[in-house]
């Protein structure tokens, strides 16, 4: 049963808030999508109308080919996995993850059968009779999704699960979470404000920015080709460079103070007219460099060195704009020094034109 | 160093008996609870008092085994519990809609507000008034005293409390158990039934046994409202009370007594206050 689930330019206003505006997009069965974005910009309230939870103000949500815009919520083939869990707390653990089956009218042997290899799944067998406070938070979040994907939902909606957890624990069940999905071939639609969560688990991730969709794309191409200027500083570290847009016989360049960035030209402004563009740090070397597109290189002084372990960030002053690289530390001994000059270049791909 | 901390260190440093200033801290806190249960201890002192005219006080149970022959006194105690039995229920249940009215419903702009205060504005208003109304409007329509016109007062007495005690419980209400449960399939009776009742229950149950408790003690209204046939046990005992008290009423006095630390005991057990 292959459901896409489709949103169609959804509004929701809550009084004079609009929380999230013209939203659309659709997820193809058993696809990891992530709503990423900063806390308020309109995550919960799009997978609450997922959920039917909020109805929208207007546009429509459908599966396949039903419009479940208006359904209520317990009659819809989705799971949610609240951000505090919600468990039932006058429930044991069995009788919650059991909750759904028992809506369902399943029998009680095969209710218990089902909670039992459920609990098998999310590694956590045989204790169907604990109490939900006898748990730890990590053993919460599991019972949750156990709750949740005991039903087979055929889409199952995730609020920042992992947002209570110690790192390590993230980590290890960001992992879980994203086999467990491979595993069941279940869409998740996944929501976050950790651009790293995103980056890792993800088939797709959408960025929202005050209730709108900044971008679309695979985490490679949200984090090697930001379109926005949003998504560039919101994703990873950045030079943020603003300039005017100057054409010239084959390609153009923005001129940005000290800094002429050649790109390639684009139709989308006319000569004159100001333009940012985002350079990742890590793309940017120190001195000339061999590679097989196009080199940019620029020439400028070290301001600033500051180690960081694995990685170095250096600080370049170059006529007055600073650009700040990233280097591996190989050997400690080859960090430049500050006050001496310096040559940059990166490959002119990594130069990326922001269009918002 | 907290004030906490300082008065801890203070009691800790009463426990030395050297200690004058602790001592007199012992002294007025043994006085300020004499001083809150000084009356009750008197009327069980004198529950047990065989001397009824006598000077001296000597040990009996006497009393207590004579009220079992008072009739009058034990069927107003009766009535009394059967009064607080339909109160609680009445009330509970009310409450309970109430509470989910003024949080859940969706009142037009500030008529939440008000709507909130008319439920509660009874709690500061003197009970007389009820008394009086409730007289007055029961004689009018012909039904005169008795027992559904005090139930009635008692269930608007204690309507108020029981709604703040079961409201307080509403407003506390985790909304996303709910969403979970109809998440999960339940629709909005069966998530009532399966979910909000059960996490509400420690609330209710201390709504239902303040709404006895109110009602079992309560006099002014039932003074108003209680007729020949019907007279809870407050408004006896008060016409009971001359110059020489009997000695059965201090003997019931004391069994209302226990009933009530039983239900308060009951309460606090079930509600981890
Ligand atoms: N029930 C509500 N009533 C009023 N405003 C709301 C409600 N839910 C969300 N909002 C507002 O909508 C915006 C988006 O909220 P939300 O979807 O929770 O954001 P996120 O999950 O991305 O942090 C916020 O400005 C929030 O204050
Ligand atoms: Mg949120």
């Amino acid at each position: 049963m292959a459901s896409t689930l489709h949103l169609d330019s959804v509004t929701k206003d809550f009084g004079d808030v609009r929380a999230v505006e013209g939203v659309s997009f659709d997820v193809e069965q058993g696809k990891f999508l992530t709503l990423l974005g900063p806390s308020g910009c309109g995550k919960t309230t799009t997978l609450r109308m997922i959920a039917g939870f909020e109805t929208p103000t207007e546009g429509c949500v459908r599966l396949g080919d039903t419009d479940i815009t208006a359904q209520e919520p317990y009659r819809r083939p989705t799971s949610m996995v609240f951000q505090n869990y919600a468990l039932f707390p006058h429930k044991t653990v069995g009788e919650n993850v059991g909750f759904g089956l028992k809506m369902r009218d399943v029998p009680r042997d095969e209710r218990s059968d089902r909670v039992a290899g459920m609990l098998e799944l999310i590694e956590l067998p045989g204790i169907e009779d604990r109490g939900i406070d006898e748990l730890s938070g990590g053993q919460q979040q599991r019972v949750a999704l156990a709750r949740a994907l005991i039903t087979e939902p055929e889409v199952l909606l995730l609020d920042e699960p992992l947002g209570a957890l110690d790192l390590k624990l993230r980590k290890n069940m960001q992992v879980e979470l994203k086999n467990l999905q491979e595993e069941l071939g279940i869409t998740f639609v996944y929501v976050t404000h950790d651009q790293e969560e995103a980056l890792t688990m993800s088939d797709e991730i959408i960025i929202l920015n005050d209730g709108e969709i900044e971008q679309r794309g695979t985490p490679t191409e949200i984090y090697e080709s930001p379109r926005t200027r949003f998504v560039a500083e919101f994703i990873g570290d950045t030079n943020l460079l603003d300039g005017t847009y100057v054409e010239n016989g084959s390609g153009a360049t923005v001129e940005c103070g000290g800094v002429d960035v050649p790109i390639d030209s684009f139709s989308a402004v006319t000569d004159g007219q100001s333009l940012s563009v985002s350079i990742r740090p890590e793309k940017i070397e120190l001195g000339g460099r061999t590679g097989n597109g196009t080199t940019v290189t620029v020439g400028g002084e070290v301001k600033d060195v500051i180690y960081q372990g694995n990685v170095a960030k250096v600080h370049v002053d170059i006529d007055g704009t600073e650009l700040v690289l990233e280097q591996q530390v190989i050997d400690t001994v080859n960090l430049p020094t500050p006050g001496s000059e310096c040559t940059l270049s990166w490959d002119q791909e990594n130069t990326n034109v922001l269009t918002g | 160093m907290s004030v906490a901390d300082g008065i801890r260190d203070r009691i800790g440093s009463s426990s030395d008996p050297n200690d004058g200033a602790g001592g007199g801290l012992k002294l007025a806190a043994l006085l300020t609870y004499l001083f809150l249960y000084g009356p009750i201890l008197v009327v069980v002192v004198m529950s047990f008092d065989a001397g009824r005219y006598g000077l001296r006080w000597e040990f009996t149970t006497e009393w207590y085994a004579s009220l079992a022959t008072r009739s009058d006194l034990i069927g107003s105690l009766w009535l009394s519990v059967q009064i607080g039995i339909v109160v609680m229920i009445v009330s509970t249940v009310l409450a309970v809609i109430a509470a989910f009215g003024l949080s859940r419903f969706d009142w037009p702009k500030r008529k939440g507000p008000i709507a909130t205060y008319l439920i509660f504005v009874p709690l500061t208003l003197p009970l007389i008034i009820y008394g009086i109304g409730l007289f007055v409007f029961f004689t009018r329509l012909g039904i005169g005293r008795g027992f559904l016109p005090i139930v009635v007062g008692h269930v608007l007495y204690a309507l108020p409390f029981a709604t703040l005690v079961v409201g307080a419980g509403v407003i506390d209400l985790d909304r996303s158990l709910e969403e979970a449960a109809m998440d999960l399939g339940a629709d909005p009776l069966t998530t009532f039934r399966e979910v909000t009742l059960p996490a509400l229950m420690p609330n209710i149950v201390a709504a239902a046994l303040f709404s006895f408790t109110l009602s079992f003690d309560e006099f002014l209204i039932s003074f108003f409202v209680s007729g020949s046939g019907a007279v809870p046990l407050p408004v006896r005992i008060w016409g009971m009370v001359r110059a020489d008290i009997e000695p059965e009423v201090y003997a019931i006095s004391v069994v209302v007594l226990a009933i009530s630390i039983a239900v308060a005991a009951l309460a606090t057990k079930l509600r981890r206050f």
